[in-house]
């Protein structure tokens, strides 16, 4: 057969698989994955792209990926795909990969050898072990991460690693711990299948997690009855598929909440039972804490009295009787109901607020604990909750939940680690913002990080206000930038030192989505030139650091910090050459999941992934051996960890079992407009480019749908401006500008007075001019609202 | 040569069938109720594209759900 003939034979296979599916549901269908033959081998592997952990079969021929295919046997995607998706093999493939360690001198950067990479970062770090800083992301693999954060907290001993997740998700993790004392979803996506009614809170899955929302339409496609409310600051795609739409004021998402429980409370239609048996009531304190100041339930109430439907119109934009509407269904009783929110509530300068009050929300209607009555965040990237949230790649993190700030955690961590007692630094690192800031800050006036490397993220483009974060630090001569990546983003153009990394199935990885889904893949496909996998860069650089005398390197037997055995015999990993000889993956991931236990986020073994499509914790060795995932957390017919009731928040921040309702008044944003920047700004994500574009930019297919930025305008703004469609403006705060065209209305149809631009493209850097305020608790910055101005570009030769 | 799995949700069976017939590049598959599987095979991974949004505007057609694509350009 020919490897045509074979491929459509494979794409009409997959094609009829998927229609049956979406037909009929997941049961009752004979699953297989495509089949072996004209040369193109296949196996499993997570999507590259966002956090929905999407399954995708990868077709290999010749050393080459030159297929992908949804994944059939993936609960996740159904053999779906979305337009990243089924393009993410391209990824790999850019004209422009790096593909040798390079350095700066004499302002350009020049190739070197990895001996002479590795050994200018260890320098680095014995020069200055206190100055020296890692930050990472969500899209690091879990050993990644895992690699990282132990070279940072068992090793160097200073707790400097912080992810670019402190920029997308950090209001989700507070908000889970402050309501229920463990962070992560209770439901998962399962509950898209189950709910009547889906409330998206700023969210707009549509183009974010286009195949999460194509699992919801799909219900409707069957016949079934889902009711989808959109509550936004402006209409996306995902609003076309809504029956209501409700457009807000920025920060209007307080006092809907607010207004929901207050008509709960009014009317008497809150769960009574729930509340009684399962909720404790929490107001905040000044400086805000995560366990906030005890409330009784009266005070609760007093405190919410003043947020009437009539009041909430005023603060939020959104009608009195749209509020009642919300809450009638949040009052009843015979629906099934989910939220769903990514950024719009995360990147806020009251996130944990929010998140609190919509978890509050569900807490007080009872909507919680039953498939379909869930309150879930979704992430951006596709290992926020793996690397980060579990493996505690966050400045003041431990793995499993564990916290650098408590002794009882270090001492598991030592122990784990077989570190010396005291070795680990019980005050937390600096979190992204503050570490950046100090890096663009001189060592004279406190700026005491002088070299951070960058590993898996391009915080050149995607930090908020980055002439004040990034800029000084590339005039300053004591200030190092390390970058590995794969491709020259705007980063690596500025970086001292880069390093050429191997992307995605260029390597071993894991990663775990929004859903607590923990997912493993194989190495398919070698890394161009001298490309090399990101955790083999920590291990080296860790080793170098042992020969070169850090007394941090070794455990309290003298091994080194990642000592890895095969027969008996030491593996010398910190060598390419014999990184591969084991698996390195599994024997990290083995020594991590010791830590999971302690927040009952048990992870099985490795193993076990290998033949799973993803598995959700915590995931429990059951009486005959085999490994059971957890779908519903804190449920009794479900979680192996409830010993008492229905319902058990084994976790309390309280103590008993109990779930914390809190009051948080209703507040403005710290910028907004005014007479000289008369506009509303938000920034977000398009649904052909991920993140910064660096990848997804480098696909003809995505590029050539979404070539550039744009200014997303109202009609009556651009009349009264005198601006028509594709002119460009100059969008200004008082932080910085960038000139981009306009696109009336565009997709997203900003109400008037607001404009939304994308952050994409790095040849328009928005983030020239957001705002880098952020959340008390979460430390996460808001990039969905600051005040600008526009106005048009003046014609050449005039001002 | 760009090979590409999709299903198309139908809102009319016999309309779409009719508008599909007319376009060599579109094998159709098996309808599963309102879902039918089809290959396309076109010159380019852009025509590829093009064609997929040119299907989710056809009389009789909901939408698209893209499931495979090869691009397997070298070989082919």
């Amino acid at each position: 057969m020919e490897r045509r003939d074979f491929l459509k034979g494979s794409a009409m296979g997959a094609a009829t698989v998927a229609a049956a599916r979406l037909t009929k549901g997941k049961d009752g269908l004979a699953l297989a994955a495509p089949a072996e033959g004209a040369g193109v081998t296949w196996n499993k592997a997570p999507c590259r792209f966002c956090g929905t952990g999407c399954h995708v079969q990868v077709g290999v021929a010749g050393g080459k990926v030159v297929a992908i295919q949804g994944d059939e046997k993936a609960e996740v995607n159904k053999g779906l795909l979305c337009v990243k998706g089924y393009h993410v093999g391209l990824a790999l493939y850019g004209k422009d990969r790096l593909t040798t360690p390079l350095l700066r001198k004499n302002g350009k950067l020049e190739p070197i050898t990895w001996d002479q990479a590795i050994e200018i970062i260890a320098k680095r770090v014995m020069a200055n072990p206190a100055g020296f800083a890692v930050y990472g992301s969500g899209q690091w693999t879990i050993p990644e991460g895992y690699a990282a954060n132990k070279l940072v907290k068992a090793g160097i001993a200073n707790n400097q690693i912080d992810p670019n997740a402190r920029l997308c998700m950090a209001s989700a993790v507070t908000g889970f711990l402050s309501t229920y004392g463990v962070d992560e979803p209770a439901g998962c996506y399962d509950d898209l299948d189950k709910a009547d009614v889906i409330v998206l809170w700023g969210n707009n899955p549509a183009e974010m997690h286009p195949v999460l929302f194509s699992r919801i339409v799909d219900r409707r496609s069957r016949g079934e009855s889902v009711t989808l409310i959109d509550i936004g600051t402006r209409r996306t795609r995902t609003s076309g598929f809504c029956q209501h739409v409700l457009t807000m004021k920025p920060h209007g998402d307080l006092a809907i909440a607010l207004g929901i429980m207050h008509v709960l409370i009014e009317k008497g239609t809150y769960d009574k039972d729930f509340v009684a048996k399962y909720c404790n009531f929490r107001q905040r304190t000044d400086p805000p804490t995560l366990d906030g100041k005890e409330m009784s339930f009266d005070d609760w109430k007093k405190a919410l009295a003043e947020y009437t439907p009539e009041k909430v119109e005023k603060l939020s934009g959104v009608s009195a009787k749209d509020i009642r509407m919300l809450a009638d269904l949040f009052g009843r009783r015979d629906l099934k109901i989910t939220s769903l929110w990514c950024m719009g509530m995360n990147q806020h300068t009251r996130g944990t607020a929010i998140n609190d009050l919509v978890h509050g929300v569900h807490l007080l209607s009872g909507h919680f604990g039953k498939p379909g009555d869930a309150p879930t965040s979704l992430t951006g990237q596709p290992s926020a909750c793996g690397t980060v949230r579990e493996v505690g790649t966050l400045a003041h993190g431990l793995p499993g939940g564990l916290l650098v700030a408590k002794e009882e955690h270090r001492k598991e961590a030592e122990a784990i680690w077989n570190l010396p007692a005291g070795r680990i630094n019980g005050k937390p690192g600096y979190h992204t913002v503050d570490m950046w800031k100090r890096f663009s800050t001189p060592k004279a006036k406190g700026g005491d990080i002088d070299t951070i490397w960058v590993q898996v993220t391009n915080p050149a483009q995607s930090l908020p206000n980055i002439n004040e974060l990034v800029d000084p630090s590339r005039k300053d001569p004591d200030k190092f930038l390390i970058v590995s990546d794969v491709y020259p983003t705007q980063t690596v153009k500025m970086a001292d030192l880069v390093l050429p990394s191997a992307l995605w199935v260029e390597k071993n990885g894991m990663f775990g989505n929004s859903e607590r889904r923990t997912q493993q893949w194989f190495k398919m496909v070698e890394p161009p030139g001298q490309a090399r996998d990101d955790c083999w860069q920590l291990i080296a650089v860790a080793h170098k650091l042992m020969e070169l005398g850090h007394p941090g390197m070794k455990d309290k037997d003298g091994k080194f910090l990642f000592h890895t055995e095969k027969d008996g015999k030491e593996v010398p990993i910190w060598d390419y050459k014999h990184y591969y000889d084991v698996n390195v993956d599994e024997r990290l991931f083995n020594e991590y999941r010791k830590f999971t236990r302690f927040k009952h986020k048990d992870l099985a073994p490795y193993s076990e992934y290998v033949k799973a499509r993803g598995l959700r914790w915590p995931v429990v060795e059951q009486k005959d051996g085999t490994w059971r995932e957890t779908k519903f957390r804190f449920a009794k017919f479900d979680d192996p960890y409830v010993t008492k009731g229905d319902i058990e928040f084994y976790h309390s921040v309280t103590k008993d079992s109990r779930a914390l309702i809190w009051f948080h008044p209703h507040e403005q944003p710290p910028e907004v407009p005014d007479a000289a920047y008369p506009f509303w700004l938000c920034t977000g994500r398009v649904i052909e480019h991920w993140h910064t574009g660096s990848l997804t930019m480098r696909i003809p297919q995505l590029h050539a749908a979404m070539p550039q930025a744009y200014l997303e305008l109202h009609r009556d703004d651009a009349k009264a401006l005198g601006v028509a469609n594709g002119e460009v403006v100059i969008v200004e705060s008082r932080r910085g500008s960038c000139e981009l065209p306009v696109w009336i209305d565009g997709r997203g149809q900003p109400p008037p007075g607001s404009v939304f631009v994308p952050f994409f493209d790095e040849t328009i850097l928005i983030n020239r001019v957001t705002l880098d305020a952020h959340d008390p608790l979460s430390k996460q910055p808001d990039y969905k609202k600051c005040a600008v101005r526009i106005r048009k570009k003046p014609a050449a030769g005039k001002v | 040569m760009t090979v590409s799995g999709l299903v198309l949700t139908l809102e009319n069976e016999a309309i779409a069938l009719a508008a599909l017939a007319n376009d060599s590049r579109v094998v159709c598959g098996e309808a599963q109720g309102l879902r039918l599987p089809v290959v396309t095979e076109t010159e380019t991974p852009e025509e590829a594209e093009e064609l997929c949004e040119s299907l989710a505007r056809l009389p009789g057609v909901l939408f698209v759900d893209v499931v495979s694509v090869a691009f397997d350009t070298e070989v082919m």
